[in-house]
């Protein structure tokens, strides 16, 4: 019989749970207790970097359309008798699901009949169903959805960014596809797409808030059919550590020009960073562009940057890349301010006092960052899929040694790895 | 969720607090409510991110940033919203609890204090706030309000709301105008700040696992000391029933056409029908199963996303929906006919119940995170008591069928408005 391990937050004291269900599904629970809702999300480890499969092991690789993981989430809340919001607005939860580069996700929360309602997400999430009818229907609605993307200036700005980037892994290709690209999409490969992907070996379920492990398990046991022990291996992209091209430039109508600066990390073995890794990322980050940096005051001074600047770590198995970005009237002269920043770092070393400063303030966002139910239940898929510990950027944040981020510093933030994207004002 | 302790502390003000110990973090917020008005928006938005650069203790942005780091990335979060007409100059501390600070630190009570300071004892030179500092903020603001056009779905909502609700307080933008900003001085924003300080109702919201019980000392103290403080009356101007339709089509470079319809609720606090018609805007248009999401796109394919939401502090409601421009007038045509159908009672009871479900499922929610729960408090400042989200969902399961009708029956459309792409299609 399965049995459950617990792990214990040491700095919080948040405990979770973990189990590897009969059937292949590995199963995390964060109960925290006096919470109302619990949040429950089941995902697979199937995403828009995926763009090809092979069928039953076989040597043929089938290539897909792109924006294919994004279409088969739209069709799977669809049975032969209605679809799951139906079945959801019975039981009073909110569901919703969303598809990024690596994965997607089918997700509900609650306050009441968790059992009932996980029911529903276990059991459609199985069931794939659909018809040359249901397929082309759905052309309409992802059409819009994709036209809204289109006139969204930060999302441009991103792609933009990713297909500067990166010259050869798919995650440069937008999540959704385009109309072209859907229009070519049809039950079997549908179908083909889910029976390799939706294997619950490359599947993780986690419940977190107003929840206890037996309640997950008892729905786990009656409603999981097991998956052929297949594990899905993922292409490894050839990656060069060099930005494809150092800058990109596109129109719309917005009031003054976007701007991402991104610095790609090299990661040539499809791996993701490990928690101690991130921690150095991130906390690098905040001493090089955070609000408290000499060069946020310096830009800000400048009139170079506004409340928009910001920058965070982005990163997914095979890509990563640390991103610097706002409005600015003139986005170049931003990117050179923070190419002679890193330089100076380099040139200077890190001092105990910042170092120290911008640790505290990584640890206190991830220490405050667990109060949300449904933050906590996103947690714990990436954690699984990143291959790290449920929660363990926060011991790793806490135990952080400057030399760590002093290689990172040594190691990347390259002028070869950057690209600038801006999106300026339409003439 | 722990029952709110409300306490008054002088005139025009109170604080809330809120005890919960599930929480990893306090947070201390304060507001300043004052009546939407054109003329003096525009020095009142800028008042939050001006306070929130420095204050007596740590005189510059990048001192104050480092010492909120050390404090475990605490943060001061300023803040200009609108509540129903008025305008709510928001600052909020928000920091871990003491119990998870690595060495013993004090956290919570040092960023009380730094908030209290910011408000009462902000940095001034000869008496004003420092013209570099009033420069760097009065540009951050006009671009903050430019920036208001690239997200086209909240722009379209926003020029619906300004269509319907033309020449009424809640027409103006709670940024103010990018003219309004552009003329304020050291002079203006400091008067400015005197004046929402002597004439706004105040509310502190106060919330973690141990809230110190002078908490709201040094602010009663702060307000005490303004030598003629005389808190003004919130009055807002609720309109029950459109006259016209107002219409209007606004071109841009844009690939989705956004479709926003305007309407009078006929119900707003503190009416009695506010709870029917929270439950009539889920049922039309509030969740992923409502009316409008099956019909106008599962049913027609005619958009992406198609809702309704509903003011309560003002008695208005917006219908918004991302279209193809040739699709609009049948998606409009569509979401007045679902409209008409609630009037009718023509819905089952399974719809009526899962809406039900729906809303009382977000008011229990509510609690579970201390950003929500301060914020629906704030909302409930106008109400002598404040009504619990426990409160408000008994309210919605006592509403009838009859009554979801009867609210629907009340609601009017009195604008039109279509952003759509350049080229006519």
């Amino acid at each position: 019989m399965a049995a459950w391990e617990e792990i214990l937050q040491k700095h919080t004291g948040e405990r979770c749970w973990r189990l590897r269900h009969p059937s292949g599904l590995t199963i995390l629970v964060d109960p925290k207790p006096g919470y109302q809702s619990s949040y429950a999300v089941f995902a697979t480890r199937y995403g828009s970097i995926d763009t090809a499969f092979r069928k039953d092991g076989g040597e043929e690789e089938t290539v897909v359309p792109a924006g294919i993981a994004h279409y088969l989430e739209h069709k799977l809340f669809e049975s032969e008798d209605g679809d799951a919001f139906a079945r959801y607005a019975k039981t009073g939860a909110s569901a919703n699901a969303f598809t990024s580069f690596d994965r997607t996700a089918y997700l509900f929360s609650c306050t009441d009949r968790l059992a009932e309602s996980l029911e529903i997400l276990l059991d459609f999430v199985q069931h794939p169903y659909f018809t040359e009818e249901t397929v082309r229907k759905e052309q309409g609605i992802i059409g819009q959805e994709i036209r809204m993307c289109e006139d969204s200036p930060g999302r441009r700005v991103l792609f933009n960014l990713l297909k500067a980037l990166y010259q050869n892994h798919p995650v440069r290709i937008d999540i959704a596809g385009t109309v072209e690209s859907i229009a070519e999409i049809t039950p079997e490969l549908l179908y083909g797409c889910y029976h390799t992907f939706y294997n619950l070996n490359n599947m993780v379920l986690a419940v977190s808030g107003n929840v206890m492990p037996e309640d997950v398990l008892a729905v786990a046991d009656r409603m999981l059919k097991p998956s052929d022990g297949r594990r899905v291996e993922r292409a490894v992209a050839d990656e060069p550590a060099e930005a494809a091209e150092p800058r990109v430039e596109s129109r719309m109508p917005v009031a003054s020009p976007l701007f991402y600066l991104g610095f790609k990390d090299h990661l040539p073995d499809g791996r993701c960073r490990t928690a101690e890794e991130l921690a150095a990322a991130d906390v690098l980050l905040e001493i090089l562009a955070g609000q408290a940096s000499p060069l946020y005051a310096r830009l800000m001074e400048q009139g170079l940057i506004n409340a928009s600047f910001g920058a965070e770590y982005f990163e997914g198995p095979g890509y990563a890349a640390w991103l610097i970005g706002g409005e600015s009237a003139d986005p170049d002269a931003v990117a050179e301010a923070v190419h002679a920043e890193i330089e100076r770092l380099r040139r200077e070393g890190i001092s105990a006092a910042d170092f120290e400063t911008a640790r505290n303030a990584l640890y206190g966002r991830l220490v405050a960052s667990l109060n949300d139910v449904e933050n906590c239940g996103d947690i714990l898929v990436s954690d699984f899929f990143y291959d790290r510990e449920p929660f363990a950027l926060i011991d790793a944040a806490a135990a952080l040694s400057p030399d760590a981020v002093t290689r990172m510093l040594r190691e990347n933030l390259q002028r070869s790895q950057a690209a600038l994207s801006v999106v300026s004002p339409a003439e | 969720m722990p029952h709110p302790l409300y306490q008054p502390l002088t005139g025009g003000a109170g604080l809330l607090t809120l005890s919960d110990g599930r929480f990893k973090t306090a947070r201390l917020s304060v507001a300043l409510l004052l009546p939407l008005d054109k003329d003096a928006a525009s020095a009142y938005a800028i008042l939050p991110y001006l306070l929130r650069r420095s204050c007596e203790a740590y005189p510059g942005f990048t001192v104050l940033k480092r010492r909120l780091n050390e404090l475990y990335g605490a943060r001061i979060v300023a803040e200009v919203t609108r509540l129903g007409e008025c305008q709510a100059l928001v600052l909020h501390a928000v920091s871990i609890d003491d119990r998870f600070a690595l060495h013993g630190e004090t956290v919570a009570s040092a960023c009380a204090e730094l908030l209290g300071s910011m408000l009462f004892r902000p940095v001034l030179e000869n008496g004003a706030f420092p013209a570099k500092d009033v420069e760097q903020e009065k540009r951050c603001l006009i671009e903050r309000i430019q920036s208001e056009i690239n997200e086209k779905r909240l722009y379209a909502r926003r020029r619906c709301e300004s269509l319907l609700c033309e020449g009424e307080p809640y027409a103006v933008d709670r940024h103010g105008t990018i003219e309004g900003v552009s003329a304020l001085t050291p002079a203006s924003v400091t008067e400015a700040w005197k004046r929402a300080l002597s004439t706004a109702q105040v509310r502190l919201i106060a919330q973690g696992a141990d809230i110190p019980k002078d908490i709201g000392d040094a602010f009663r103290a702060g307000l005490a000391s303004l030598p003629d403080r005389n808190p003004c009356r919130y009055t807002p101007q609720i309109v029950r029933r459109a006259s016209t339709v107002r219409e209007a089509v606004e071109r841009m470079d844009v690939g989705q056409a956004k479709l926003v319809l305007g309407l009078r609720a006929g119900a707003a606090e503190p009416d009695e029908g506010v709870p029917a018609m929270r439950l009539m805007n889920a049922l039309l248009g509030g969740t992923p199963h409502s009316l409008l999401f099956r019909n106008v796109r599962e049913k027609l394919s005619l958009c992406y996303y198609c809702q309704s939401s509903y003011d309560r502090l003002k008695g208005v409601m917006l219908i918004d929906s991302g279209v193809e421009e040739k699709n609009a007038e049948r998606a409009k045509e569509e979401i007045l006919r679902q409209l008409d159908a609630v009037r009718a009672g023509g819905f089952t009871d399974e719809d009526l119940e899962s809406a039900r479900l729906s809303v009382v499922n977000q008011f229990r929610t509510v609690g579970d995170l201390q950003s929500t729960a301060g914020s629906w408090y704030l909302g409930q400042s106008f109400q002598e008591i404040p009504s619990t989200p426990e409160e408000a969902a008994k309210a919605v399961e006592a509403v009838t069928k009859e009554q979801v009708a009867a609210a629907a029956q009340g609601v009017s459309l009195g604008a039109a408005y279509l952003l759509a792409g350049k080229e006519a299609q």
